[in-house]
């Protein structure tokens, strides 16, 4: 043991300075069983502090991935139309490629990232 | 095996006296995992928060307890990860504040489950304020005189490891007690 152990030790020694409500412990089991099935099954445990936003996370990538889908989509449709509009078929010139951020296909598809988000808690409230 | 232990054990192994079995591990370990989940989060409410849903994965996860280890240090083994879980989901009960009425030692004086004076309030907000592992190691060690071989199993980290964990631990406690005294 060195100095400072025995420095706290013998200051504050090992006190147990926490307390419980009168019957707690005569009272856990009864709380806990009732919680149980009668038979032994596989149960969830809860978290209280995380029930406002529960992730479902298969789902959730499942459903960005079609949107994104969805905007790629969209964006390559755009460009095919542009492009075939524009495209001569004696130019040699080189062509200026128009990059379309998916920020901009979204906003051409009136999402937007507010809209998403809403859409997700929306559903994980249900 | 203590008589205890294989007595749970015997009475969980079937199907009809699985219910029982489990009741008497929760009367045989629930004061020991309370206090030890106690001391890692320090509220009553959270403690019996954290009970609860260490029961519920021993019920749960039951099928996965293989006997390679005893039955007390798995058992622990989830409490303390739970205990340990449950402070990160909820920071901001034990994050330091600079507003001196929110302090750890503050906050234990003012709760009804806090039998402490304000040096032993002030002792635990030191403890609040170690990283996770050292406060764990720390309080294991200091409070339950767990041997380093024991707590080796329960986090699964070698006791060399440990130790300085220990050792470090003390060391940020008293240098916080000093400076605050």
């Amino acid at each position: 043991m060195n100095n400072n152990e025995s420095s706290i030790k013998r200051q504050y020694g090992k006190n147990q300075p926490f307390k419980v409500p009168e019957g707690y412990f005569d009272d856990f089991s009864k709380r806990l069983m009732a919680q149980l099935p009668a038979q032994k099954q596989n149960i969830s445990v809860s978290y209280p502090c995380l029930s406002r936003v529960r992730l479902v996370f298969k789902y959730q990538i499942w459903r960005i991935s079609l949107i994104a889908a969805s905007v790629v989509a969209v964006f390559f449709s755009l460009n095919f139309i542009f492009f075939k509009k524009d495209m001569q078929p004696d130019q040699t010139a080189q062509k200026t490629v128009q990059k379309i951020t998916v920020d901009q296909a979204a906003d051409y598809a009136m999402m937007d990232n507010e809209d998403i988000y809403a859409d997700l808690v929306d559903d994980n409230t249900h | 095996m203590n008589k205890n232990d294989a007595e749970i054990l015997g009475l969980l192994g079937s199907p009809a006296t699985f219910r029982k079995g489990f009741e008497r591990l929760i009367n045989v370990y629930s004061e020991p995992l309370y206090w030890k989940i106690r001391r890692i989060v320090l509220i009553h409410e959270d403690a019996d928060d954290v009970l609860q849903n260490t029961f519920l994965k021993i019920w749960s996860k039951w099928s996965q307890f293989q006997g390679k280890s005893n039955l007390s240090t798995w058992i622990y083994r989830i409490a303390i990860n739970e205990a340990i879980d449950y402070l990160r989901r909820k920071k901001n009960l034990i994050e330091i504040s600079p507003d001196d009425d929110l302090t750890v030692a503050n906050r234990l004086l003012a709760d009804d489950y806090f039998d402490g004076d304000e040096a032993e309030a002030l002792l635990q907000e030191a403890i609040a304020r170690l990283p996770e592992v050292q406060r764990t190691v720390f309080n294991l060690r200091y409070y339950n005189d767990m041997k380093y071989s024991e707590i080796s199993q329960i986090l699964n980290t070698s006791e060399g490891s440990l130790k300085a964990s220990y050792h470090l631990a003390v060391q940020k406690i008293t240098k916080f007690l000093k400076l605050n005294d």
